[in-house]
């Protein structure tokens, strides 16, 4: 159908505003970018825009060379890998025994794994858990005590639900074993929902924060996050009031190139994990 | 093969249970730690809690922290808190009973502690065991850094510290033909000339006298000329301490603020200067006077250079009003008869330590000078060589631009649990540019030692609403929203209403009793 001129008219301002929004949502991020590559005297003179100027890597040789970053990534980078793999292996075979409408004792433990959604332990008698369970100061504590959020568990448990019970009956007739029926059958036809919550968990694990603060005494086993937040609070107080602080390190643009340090892995690895998303729930099974 | 497997499912099943039940039984099997660590002993183990790192590197395990443990015949675990979250998690530690040995926190922190009996009381800990720390103290630290039930709970470590000064830009002043003012009026003038007579000759009127900050940040540029510190208790007129903010002379200072921003002597934008946007004004040429401590002026003056070659900032004694005796540059923690030194943290001993004797020696072993220059240093031959008698950094530590090859390795460090050795005769030369030493020593004449040091109930609960309203008053009588006679009857006012006069008796009376 051809456009009609009001249309074509809306389509080119459309297109300009839309243009305009992105280029405002993305200049802070060019912005960060070229502050992390100047020299500090231009960026403190606030002449730093869209590029750098008197180009240097000086904050980010600060950054890698003497700052504990690289232990933040190594243990990051575990939580994220190990506490996935983990979270969704546990995730799925409870919520498969779960979603089998004659599992014993089956609105007991629906009740109980509810409940804990609403009612918590507090801060202090999780604190007292993990210390009498040995795992203060371990990456562990920050895996174990969450392997299976009550949350995602409930979505894989409704998504298993939705398989149709004559796909799982068929293939048992066929002679595939219960732990063949859940690896073979229900596993792959889930991907898309295994991919969603893996991604919700491994976004956690990414963003691991105050449970770090309070588990892990040695800065050696801090997650990344802890470590952004602590060279962005050294960059700030260095305008401090006292003469306790070091003046030869280019403050801003350090800040900036941990932001940049800990935000580019994210960037790069998200596209490829969008499809997954856009890919639909059910990807043809039963048909009719 | 299915029947099998059933089987031994439920088995699995059935032993999981049983070693969740025994588990619930179990009790905590006592930590074996190891028997107090004299020499020849084991070492004992020693947790540290250190409440901010402001760091970013990793210096809980360095070469130094081995020779320490070596030295003192110690391990050391060094529990770390990132900055700002340091009393959330020094509280769930406490709570929990499983605090550290040592607690390296702010005064008022170890103290409510230390009433709350989770805190050794120092006080007979060092005579029985800290020779050298019971040297290093006297009558008047002791009493300032007593807790509310006048015990003192903690160990101060005292050092040279650097405070803020007042810092001209003497190119500013040779070229309008201006002197250092001493007094209010040519304090004044000078300001007013400094932005009007286009003094960075850009001809265009874009200069300013001097500028505040956000959340009336350097504030004794107002207050410092009538001798009054920002915001701390000064002993007034009548022999009572009275907080300097309700004090009669603030009026006047707040008078002559308003003054100045109605002539557009101070930058108009003062409240939104936080930082990052601070440093901008300041090395794009624009502010005449400012307030900073020695080192962060030497780096203003440095950015400065590179667009106006003939910048510099020189240090001045802070210009007096009439009948005023000394103006304030910035509140501090000198000790009187230190020569300038001031408190610089403090430790407290956590009433969990299963082994009192061995912490409080290890604590004192820090006092001794070996120590000190072991902490300050690091280790002869990696780190320093001995020159006349006295420790010269290698050349990979030394001088200002090394700041980070120091860090890494823990050198001149904040993670010290002592003083800093010989620090303003070998030490400076060989961490700062000979400029920021220069005035490091100017700015101790006018900073003012602060006299309570100690927090009352209700000082605990209403200075933060009471540091509130000043901030929303005393910028209000600056812009000039309501003349000064009004918004200072209005402030003296809030400050009854939220409890301040109680706050200022309790305080008096606190005082008084040590």
């Amino acid at each position: 159908m051809r456009q009609t001129k009001g249309e074509k008219i809306f389509e080119v301002f459309n297109v300009i505003i839309m243009c305009l929004l992105a280029l405002v949502t993305l200049y802070p991020m060019i912005n960060v970018l070229a502050v992390s590559l100047s020299r500090n005297d231009y960026v403190v003179r606030g002449e730093v825009t869209f590029y750098p100027i008197g180009f240097t890597l000086k904050a980010y040789n600060y950054l890698f060379k003497f700052s504990t970053i690289l232990d933040g990534y190594r243990n990051t980078l575990f939580l994220v890998i190990v506490g996935t793999a983990l979270n969704l292996f546990f995730t799925a075979m409870t919520a498969y025994a779960l979603s089998k409408r004659d599992l014993i004792g089956r609105n007991l433990f629906l009740f109980l794994i509810v409940f804990t959604m609403m009612f918590g332990g507090g801060m202090i008698p999780n604190y007292l858990l993990v210390k009498d369970l040995h795992l203060i100061n371990s990456l562990w504590s920050l895996i174990l005590p969450g392997t299976i959020s009550a949350y995602n568990l409930i979505i894989m448990k409704n998504f298993f639900q939705a398989i149709p019970r004559e796909l799982i009956e068929s293939s048992r007739i066929d002679g595939l074993s219960e732990m063949g029926i859940l690896f073979r059958m229900v596993i792959p036809l889930s991907l898309p929902a295994l991919t969603t919550i893996g991604l919700f968990y491994a976004v956690g694990h990414w963003n691991s924060f105050f449970d770090a603060i309070i588990y892990i005494n040695n800065k050696k086993k801090w997650p990344l996050q802890l470590i952004l937040r602590d060279i962005l609070f050294f960059a700030d107080t260095q305008q401090a009031l006292t003469d306790d602080i070091s003046t030869n390190i280019p403050l801003e643009p350090l800040k900036m190139a941990t932001v940049i340090g800990t935000t580019l892995p994210v960037l790069v690895f998200y596209p490829f994990i969008q499809k997954y998303f856009v890919k639909g729930v059910m990807i043809g099974s039963v048909k009719g | 093969m299915r029947k099998v497997l059933r089987k031994i499912s439920i088995l699995m099943v059935a032993l999981l249970l049983a070693t969740g039940i025994a588990g619930c039984k179990a009790k905590n099997s006592g930590n074996t730690k190891s028997a107090d660590g004299a020499k020849g002993e084991s070492p004992t183990e020693i947790s540290i809690f250190f409440d901010s790192t402001s760091t970013t590197c990793n210096r809980s395990n360095t070469a130094l922290i081995k020779e320490v443990e070596k030295k003192s015949n110690t391990k050391i675990k060094i529990v770390e808190a990132p900055s700002g979250e340091g009393t959330q998690k020094l509280n769930l530690l406490i709570s929990s009973g499983n605090c550290p040995d040592i607690v390296k926190t702010g005064l008022v922190t170890i103290n409510k502690y230390g009433t709350e009996d989770a805190m050794y009381p120092m006080q007979e800990v060092i005579d029985k065991y800290m020779p050298n720390v019971k040297n290093a103290l006297n009558d008047d630290i002791i009493k300032k850094l007593e807790a509310s039930n006048n015990k003192l709970y903690v160990v101060p470590f005292i050092r040279d510290i650097g405070y803020s000064g007042f810092f001209v830009r003497q190119d500013w002043l040779g070229k309008l033909g201006l002197s250092i003012p001493k007094t209010l009026d040519e304090y004044y003038k000078m300001l007013k000339d400094f932005t009007e007579k286009d003094p960075d000759g850009n001809g265009k009127k874009d200069t300013f006298g001097t500028t505040l900050t956000e959340n009336l940040g350097r504030f004794e540029l107002m207050c410092g000329p009538f001798g009054l510190p920002a915001n701390d208790f000064v002993m007034g007129d009548d022999g009572n301490l009275i907080l300097s903010s309700v004090h009669p002379k603030m009026k006047e200072a707040l008078a002559f603020g308003a003054k100045l921003y109605k002539e557009g002597l101070i930058d108009p934008e003062f409240s939104t200067l936080k930082g990052q946007l601070y440093e901008e004004k300041v090395t794009n040429n624009k502010i005449g006077v400012m307030t900073n401590p020695s080192s962060m002026a030497t780096k203003y003056e440095s950015e400065l250079k590179k667009t106006v070659p003939d910048a510099k900032y020189q240090i001045f004694d802070v210009p007096v009003a009439e009948g005023v005796k000394k103006g304030i540059s910035a509140t501090s923690s000198i000790i009187e008869g230190t020569n300038g030194k001031s408190i610089d943290g403090q430790i407290g001993i956590s009433k969990t330590t299963k082994h009192l004797e061995a912490v409080a020696k290890f604590i004192d072993w820090n006092f001794t000078s070996e120590a000190e220059k072991l902490w300050t240093y690091g280790i002869e031959g990696t780190h320093y060589t001995m020159e006349n008698g006295k420790p010269k950094f290698k050349p990979e530590y030394f001088g200002p631009d090394k700041v980070a090859n120091r860090q890494q390795q823990g050198l001149w460090d904040q993670y010290k649990l002592c003083g800093f050795y010989d620090q303003r005769t070998d030490g400076y030369p060989q961490v700062w540019a000979p400029d920021t030493i220069k005035n490091i020593v100017g700015t101790l004449s006018s900073a003012y030692p602060k006299l309570v040091y100690f927090s009352t109930p209700t000082g605990e609960t209403a200075s933060g609403e009471i540091g509130k309203a000043r901030l929303e008053n005393f910028t209000k009588i600056i812009m000039g929203s309501v003349s000064v006679d009004d918004g200072w009857n209005q402030w003296l006012k809030d400050f009854d209403r939220l409890s301040g006069n109680k706050w200022t008796k309790e305080v008096n009376d606190a005082y008084k009793s040590r």
